[in-house]
């Protein structure tokens, strides 16, 4: 429609120069002959979605349903993978983990990622500084991010954070060895890196806020408690749900912070789904058992999705 | 005259606490430790484990536990052992599949967006309910049958595993991308692009001619995001 209107233009700006219309007439000709070239310039996407993206996915569908074995060949078993997925101990407790895991990180970094957003808010050079400098952890790869606090974590009493807790009279622990710790530990990381992304976008959300409200309050006798509390966080309201959102999704299929730190261990109290895909799918070869456990993440994850989106339009409509 | 930039500092600094939701203002001297302590504290927290590390580059140390903002034996000597083991190639190793994976990702987005935002063709409404599905399909879910696709690519009866391809080409294509391109393709004026087929510029010409240079703003933005998730 667009196309049509403006070759009108064309032609009426063409007409006032006294040109010929001849020459739109044959570009809108043309343009409609080559309706294949669209497809043309959409192929390469396509293609590489398809091979890369849906083609995996309905191989991943039909192995769940499958015994796979790469030389004897795979033999249809139903629904038998689910069964096996859904009675399985490293499983229950894979979920178990990345519920804690998952709530307690995103919840952690949303929390943490808020109140360095109030703490670094302001146009100063120096806090500047300090905001590039607090979002380092973020940009850092994860490997980079596991091995620095391998070192800040290490187990002995000399170790960097044993050190300090000890300055408190605490006893050594051994952060990622010890079964009841470890998955906290991880969290701990996981809440270090993710929150200055939070930040970030709680700034942005921070600089929107109306100044004048805050004159408003403090005309009222609103100090900075009644401020933050009835001013800043309703204001902020769609950037925490968005956050929020983010975070929970981001949380369920959480590998790479867990596999470097712990690796899923100490006896599987670090075991989350995704690193329990990996093992299964890649260690252990059982194909048919890693791609139900990717089909349900899968779903999960949609669900997920689904329930923030209908959330926020529920409270975007009132 | 002389007393204008006093009052002047002290009113910014009255007006400065309603600017943000603490109320701390720039030039606020009451408030200046608590602030100066809470920002190396973050520093600290933040920045100060990224620090050592950089440190512990330039540090010849065989301590593990041994972290310091300062170095104590400064020496190259990590440098010398790394490269020893051959660290510089496997960085340019990343540097590569990095440059020609984004070179890649921008050329198909080039493409694909402005097939989108541009033309009108029938279907329109499925190709971009693809490219949504591919951001609802996360790569942590296709990871698996992705490993055995790779080894028997489809119709082409190809293995790809064990090449850089293998890394490259599953994350090739972004839907996220091609919806930026889209995004600002579409608010070209339309009578650029008309005048360019009117001088006979063929489809391929208008785009990395006219459309291309355009859209350079957009194209940062694709690049550092694909640069990251490469």
């Amino acid at each position: 429609m667009s196309n049509t209107g403006s070759v009108i233009k064309a032609t009426a700006a063409n007409a006032k120069g006294g040109t010929p219309p001849l020459a739109p007439r044959r570009g809108r000709v043309r343009s409609q002959s080559q309706w294949w070239s669209a497809w043309m310039f959409l192929a390469p996407a396509l293609l590489l979605f398809i091979y890369f993206k849906f083609i995996p996915m309905a191989q991943g569908i039909r192995m769940s349903f499958q015994d796979v074995s790469p030389f004897l060949g795979n033999t249809w078993i139903g629904f038998e993978n689910y069964i096996e997925v859904l009675t399985n101990d490293r499983f229950h407790q894979a979920v178990r983990n990345t519920i804690v895991l998952g709530a307690g990180q995103s919840f952690g970094a949303v929390i943490v990622g808020f109140i360095l957003a109030l703490l670094l808010e302001g146009p100063s050079r120096t806090l500047w500084f300090v905001r590039t400098a607090v979002f380092l952890p973020v940009v850092t790869a994860s490997a980079v991010v596991g091995e620095i606090w391998r070192i800040i974590y290490y187990p002995a009493a000399d170790g960097f954070l044993n050190k300090v807790i000890g300055l408190f009279g605490i006893d050594p622990i051994r952060y990622l060895e010890d079964t009841s710790v470890a998955l906290y530990a991880v969290m701990t990381v996981g809440i270090w890196s993710s929150a200055p992304y939070y930040m970030v976008i709680f700034l942005a959300g921070l600089a929107g806020v109306d100044r004048s409200l805050y004159e408003a309050a403090a005309i009222d006798g609103a100090r900075m408690r009644h401020r933050i509390l009835y001013v800043t966080i309703p204001a902020l309201r769609p950037a925490i749900m968005i956050v929020s959102i983010l975070a929970a999704v981001r949380a369920l299929r959480i590998f790479t912070d867990v596999w470097v730190l712990t690796g899923g261990g100490p006896a599987g109290s670090t075991q989350v789904w995704m690193t329990q895909i990996y093992t299964q799918g890649f260690e252990r070869n059982n194909l048919g058992v890693a791609s139900v456990a990717s089909i349900l993440l899968l779903i999960a994850s949609v669900l997920l999705t689904v329930v923030a989106i209908y959330f926020t339009r529920n409270k975007e409509a009132k | 005259m002389s007393v204008s930039p006093k009052r002047r500092r002290r009113q910014s600094s009255v007006e400065g606490t309603l600017d943000t939701a603490f109320g701390w203002a720039v030039g606020d001297q009451k408030t200046l430790l608590v602030r100066g302590i809470m920002c190396a504290i973050l520093l600290f927290v933040f920045a100060g484990p990224i620090l050592t590390i950089i440190v512990g580059a330039f540090d010849f140390n065989t301590d593990p536990t041994a972290l310091t903002l300062w170095p104590h034996n400064p020496s190259l000597e990590n440098f010398r052992v790394a490269a020893g083991r051959g660290i510089w190639g496997y960085f340019g190793n990343s540097l590569f599949i990095a440059g020609f994976g984004l070179l890649i990702q921008i050329s198909v987005a080039v493409t694909a967006g402005y097939a989108l935002a541009r033309r009108k063709f029938y279907g329109q409404t499925v190709v971009l309910g693809i490219f949504l599905a591919t951001m609802m399909l996360p790569e942590e879910v296709v990871a698996v049958p992705l490993a055995v696709v790779l080894g028997d690519l489809p119709l082409l009866g190809i293995s790809i595993r064990g090449t850089i391809f293998a890394i490259i080409l599953p994350v090739a294509a972004s839907a996220f991308s091609i919806l930026v391109m889209a995004a600002f393709m579409r608010d070209i004026p339309e009578e650029i692009i008309e005048a360019a087929r009117i001088d006979g510029a063929s489809e391929f010409r208008i785009l990395v001619q006219v459309i291309l240079p355009m859209s350079l703003p957009a194209l940062g933005v694709v690049a550092i995001f694909g640069f990251n998730g490469i």
